[in-house]
Order: C-alpha cells, then sequence, then structure tokens
C-alpha cells in the first residue's frame, strides 16, 4: 500500500545512474538531497506553488461562503419550491465534467480568462456537494436561536455570520479540508485552459516536467517534484485527519 | 391582521433566503445550466471552435450516428464499460476487508487509517508519475521484483493487453482507502448487541458476517456502488497521466477520448455527442442500480 510512496521518496534522491542501472538499485548509496535544491531552479516549482496555493485557497474560500450560505437558506427557511430547488442542485453532482467541458472552455475563452487565475477559479467556486454537507447539517440547527435573535431585532445577515457560521464550523471545516484535497490535484480543467507555463499549476507541471525531461535518467527529478507536490495534501490531511474522515461518514450513511 | 403580518414577515425572510442563494444559483445558471443546453447544442452540429459559432454546421443526428461506425468510440466505450465492471466487484470486497481490518485492528489503529487513505489524498497525477516509473517494463521495481521470483518480466502498461489490467490496478489502489472508510463508518454503525446475541446462539464469526454484517452494510453498499461507478465512468487523470490511453487505445477511456477529439481534433460536435452519450450512461447506470437495490432491499423487508 505505501510501497508507490517508498518507491517515490527512495528514487527522488537516486542519482540518473542509479535510476537506469540494471538490475535496479532499490536503495540509493549516496543519497542526492541537492535534487530537492536543484529541482526548483530546474523548473518554475516555486511559482507553480505559488498558483496551486492561490487557486485551491481561493476555490476553498468560496466553495465554503456559497455553501455555508446555500445550505443555511435551504434548511431554515420555508418558501414554495425549496425542496425542488434542491434536489435540483443535488442532480448537477450527477452530470460528469466532460458534459459542460467544452462549452465550459468556449466561455472562459469569450470572456478573456484562458491562462489566468480567475479563469481556474470561477467555474470551481461553488459545489452541490458541498451545499448538500451543510443543508444536512444545518437542518439540526434549532430555529429558536435564529427566531430569538430575530425577536431582538438581529438582522438576518447578522444572525448569519453571528451565530449560523460558528455553529456550522464542523462541517465547514469537513467540507474545506475535502475541497482543498481535491481542487490541489485538479487536473482536467487546467489542463484545458493554461497553455502560459508561467500560470501552471502544481499537477500540471509535474506533467509538463515528465514530458520535458523524457528521458529515463531524469526519472529522479520527476520523482522528486512528486514527493514535493504530495506533501502539502499529506500534511493537511495528517493534521486534520479527524475532520476528513467525520466529513467523509457524513456522506455515506445519512442517505 | 395576525396572518398580513406573518405573511410580510415570511416573505422578508424568503427574500432574505433566496438573498444567500444567489450567489450559488448565478452560479449554477452561468457555468452549468447554459453549458449542458450548450452541450447538447453543440452534439447536433459540426464545429472546430476556430471560427465562430455562426458557422456551426446543422448535421442533425449524423454525430450519434457516426459514433458507432467510429472503432476507437466503441474501443473506448467497450473499455470504460471493463473499467466500471471491474471496479464495481473489486473495488467493495477490498474496500469491506480494509474497513474489517482497520476495525478490529488494536494496534495503531489511527497510523493504518493514514496508511490506507494516503493514496486517496495524495495528488493523482504525482503518484500516476510514480506508478508510471514502478510498471516501467526495463527499470521499473515491478518486474525487478517479479525477477526475482523467478517469473518473467511484463509489458504492463506498454503491453496492449495489460495496459488496461495495469490501470485498474492504480485506480483500485487510489480508491480503496476511500470507500474503506465509507464502510467503517457503516460497519461502527451496527451495534454491538446484535453480534453478542448471535455469540449467544452459537453463531461462528462468518455466520455474523453474513446475517448481521452484510444485511446492515446495504445502504452503504448501495451508495458506494454508485459513486464507484459515476466515478469510474469519469476516470481521467491516471490513463492520460500513465498512458494516454495507448498502446493503440487499449487503455483508453470514454472522458479521455472526449478529450482527445474536442482539444486535440478539434471536432467539437462529435466529442459533444459523446458527452451526451457519456451522461446518459452515467444517469442510467445510477438510476438502474437504484432501483435494483431498492427492489432488493423492499425484497427482503419483513
Amino acid at each position: 500500500m505505501i510501497f508507490p510512496f517508498l518507491w517515490m521518496i527512495l528514487s527522488s534522491i537516486k542519482t540518473p545512474d542509479e535510476i537506469i542501472s540494471i538490475p535496479i538499485t532499490w536503495v540509493p548509496s549516496h543519497p542526492q538531497w541537492a535534487n530537492y535544491s536543484m529541482i526548483w531552479s530546474l523548473i518554475p516549482l516555486g511559482r507553480m506553488y505559488l498558483n496551486s496555493i492561490f487557486t485551491t485557497c481561493t476555490i476553498t474560500v468560496c466553495i465554503l461562503l456559497t455553501s455555508s450560505m446555500a445550505g443555511y437558506a435551504l434548511a431554515k427557511f420555508t418558501f414554495r419550491g425549496r425542496e425542488t430547488l434542491f434536489f435540483i442542485i443535488l442532480s448537477t453532482m450527477m452530470v460528469p465534467f466532460f458534459v459542460l467541458l467544452i462549452p465550459l472552455f468556449f466561455i472562459v475563452n469569450k470572456l478573456g480568462w484562458l491562462d489566468s487565475y480567475i479563469g481556474l477559479i470561477a467555474p470551481n467556486a461553488v459545489t452541490a456537494f458541498g451545499i448538500y454537507l451543510v443543508r444536512q447539517f444545518s437542518l439540526g440547527i434549532p430555529s429558536e436561536i435564529m427566531q430569538a435573535a430575530r425577536i431582538d431585532g438581529a438582522s438576518e445577515w447578522k444572525i448569519y455570520y453571528r451565530i449560523i457560521v460558528p455553529l456550522q464550523a464542523t462541517t465547514l471545516a469537513a467540507l474545506g479540508i475535502f475541497a482543498f484535497v481535491y481542487q490541489w490535484d485538479s487536473f482536467l480543467w487546467p489542463l484545458v485552459i493554461i497553455n502560459e507555463k508561467t500560470m501552471n499549476t502544481l499537477p500540471l507541471g509535474l506533467n509538463m516536467l515528465r514530458n520535458a525531461y523524457s528521458s529515463q535518467a531524469n526519472m529522479n527529478m520527476l520523482m522528486t517534484g512528486s514527493t514535493l507536490a504530495v506533501i502539502p495534501s499529506l500534511i493537511v490531511f495528517v493534521s486534520l485527519q479527524k475532520y476528513f474522515v467525520q466529513g467523509i461518514t457524513m456522506t455515506g450513511i445519512k442517505g | 391582521m395576525v396572518n398580513c403580518k406573518r405573511k410580510s414577515l415570511e416573505s422578508s425572510y424568503t427574500k432574505a433566503a433566496l438573498l444567500f442563494l444567489t450567489p450559488s444559483l448565478a452560479f449554477f445558471a452561468v457555468f452549468f445550466v447554459f453549458p449542458l443546453f450548450f452541450t447538447l447544442y453543440l452534439s447536433f452540429h459540426e464545429w472546430d471552435m476556430l471560427s465562430p459559432l455562426g458557422e456551426a454546421k446543422g448535421i442533425g443526428l449524423s454525430n450519434f450516428a457516426g459514433l458507432f461506425s467510429d472503432s476507437r468510440f466503441v474501443k473506448t466505450l467497450l473499455n470504460t464499460f471493463i473499467y466500471v465492471g471491474s471496479n464495481l466487484v473489486l473495488m467493495p470486497v477490498i474496500a469491506l476487508v480494509i474497513a474489517l481490518l482497520l476495525k478490529s485492528t488494536k494496534f495503531l489503529p489511527r497510523l493504518w487509517r493514514l496508511i490506507f487513505f494516503l493514496p486517496v489524498v495524495t495528488s493523482v497525477v504525482a503518484m500516476s508519475l510514480v506508478w508510471q516509473y514502478i510498471f516501467d517494463p526495463t527499470f521499473g521495481p515491478l518486474n525487478e521484483f517479479l525477477k526475482a521470483l523467478g517469473l518473467p518480466p511484463q509489458g504492463w502498461t506498454m503491453a496492449p493487453s495489460q495496459s488496461l489490467p495495469s490501470i485498474l490496478i492504480v485506480l483500485l489502489w487510489q480508491g480503496a482507502g476511500y470507500y474503506a472508510i465509507i464502510y467503517l463508518a457503516g460497519l461502527m454503525g451496527i451495534s454491538r448487541d446484535y453480534y453478542e446475541a448471535a455469540e449467544l446462539d452459537g453463531a461462528n464469526g462468518w455466520q455474523s458476517f453474513r446475517s448481521i454484517t452484510l444485511p446492515f452494510l446495504r445502504p452503504t453498499t448501495e451508495f458506494v456502488l454508485v459513486m464507484i461507478a459515476v466515478n469510474t465512468f469519469q476516470v481521467f487523470t491516471p490513463i492520460f497521466v500513465i498512458t494516454n490511453g495507448g498502446p493503440v487505445d487499449s487503455s483508453n477511456v470514454l472522458g479521455l477520448y472526449i478529450y482527445q477529439t474536442a482539444f486535440e481534433f478539434l471536432k467539437m460536435g462529435k466529442a459533444s455527442s459523446m458527452a451526451v452519450v457519456l451522461f446518459v450512461l452515467v444517469m442510467s447506470f445510477s438510476v438502474i442500480q437504484i432501483k435494483i437495490m431498492r427492489r432488493n432491499a423492499n425484497g427482503q423487508d419483513e
């Protein structure tokens, strides 16, 4: 199960000769830790990291905001067509992304958003999954809290960000982690709209690295790059494992 | 009088609710509803995206009709079904086994959970590159391992007959942990009383498993199977990165072929028609699966 990770890390510090040696070298004899500093000058890794961090964080924030508001509205307010609306939003999850791909590209192109941050962010800013998650949780918020606040003269907005959001905190944490990890590795969409190398995100950059340095001997650098790409998700996950698992179980058993 | 006041209060609440919903709804209108209909529109046209949209040629159902005489489409469609079918059979079994292990292990359970979940949270692109290296027939550790056992080296991702199974291994590796956690949650929801009662009645482990665990896991399994199908139908990244569909489309799938048709061959109409087919497939699959499961559940309800 963890063999691929071990192999990746071991290979990342091999010399080119060790990569193409036959029989293969399992453990490098002289660990090339320098690979980790070399790679930053070999490819614009720093820029890619920056792009990935910026887009992923922004998308996550957007998702949290929209899911929180929409989930709250769908759970705690009554209005005609509420359930139908919720069902329609939910059904968007069943549509494969490929069905939207070409038109989305067309729209982004027309708006001049190719090779741009907003082009990467906007089509990912809302997710029905997040709305579902928050709505399910928000159903459990006692309406009395809202009513008491209204009697005290609080505006709806104030009720929302002073009372509701703190109550939603754990769900939003789980959702945030989900969204972050999922968006961090987003590949198809950036692949389609990014051509400008400076706008590459990490997954895109790795793929480009593989194409540019296709000679087998450079596998070690590729593994170094992969290791570096894997670390942020690792850190986020290990430190927030509890919320992550909680998030998944929320979707799995509550029908 | 009271009614009048209530109505205006409720409508002001409704207004607030709609305001909360506006960003999401605006998003869905622009980035979902419109593209959905646009794809449908395109599927009846011929367009290369370079010329203006107005010049797209309307060709009725020709795109769809032409699909089945396209051998690449048939091949990728078949492959897609093979991936989905294999995953539907193998993934739940593997995930359930992992979940059972995770549940019963006393030694560092959180560490094991981390280990099995690692493939799910780590970059698919990065790990696909690692797998490509592992599968390398000449320099990869997998063949080296086989050689050490005295077995002949395999072509893996380079061999047309083995590329699909190799990718399948990667997909299972990447997905098992995710579904295992879902099963784990389902398992934890089964009350211990049932197991204790069964033990008192003299049931062994296997009987308990069959009569208590499996039936209680039915809703979880339902969910897992639908998720597996929906996700596998849309698989793209590992195949793009490791084999790019090759050799000779042996590992290619619908999603990747749609991408190639649209962005390498610039045939937007044809790609759109394939997307519509994919859409119908995923929808029908999900609906059928749910119906079957519901029917099974009702048949056994007492």
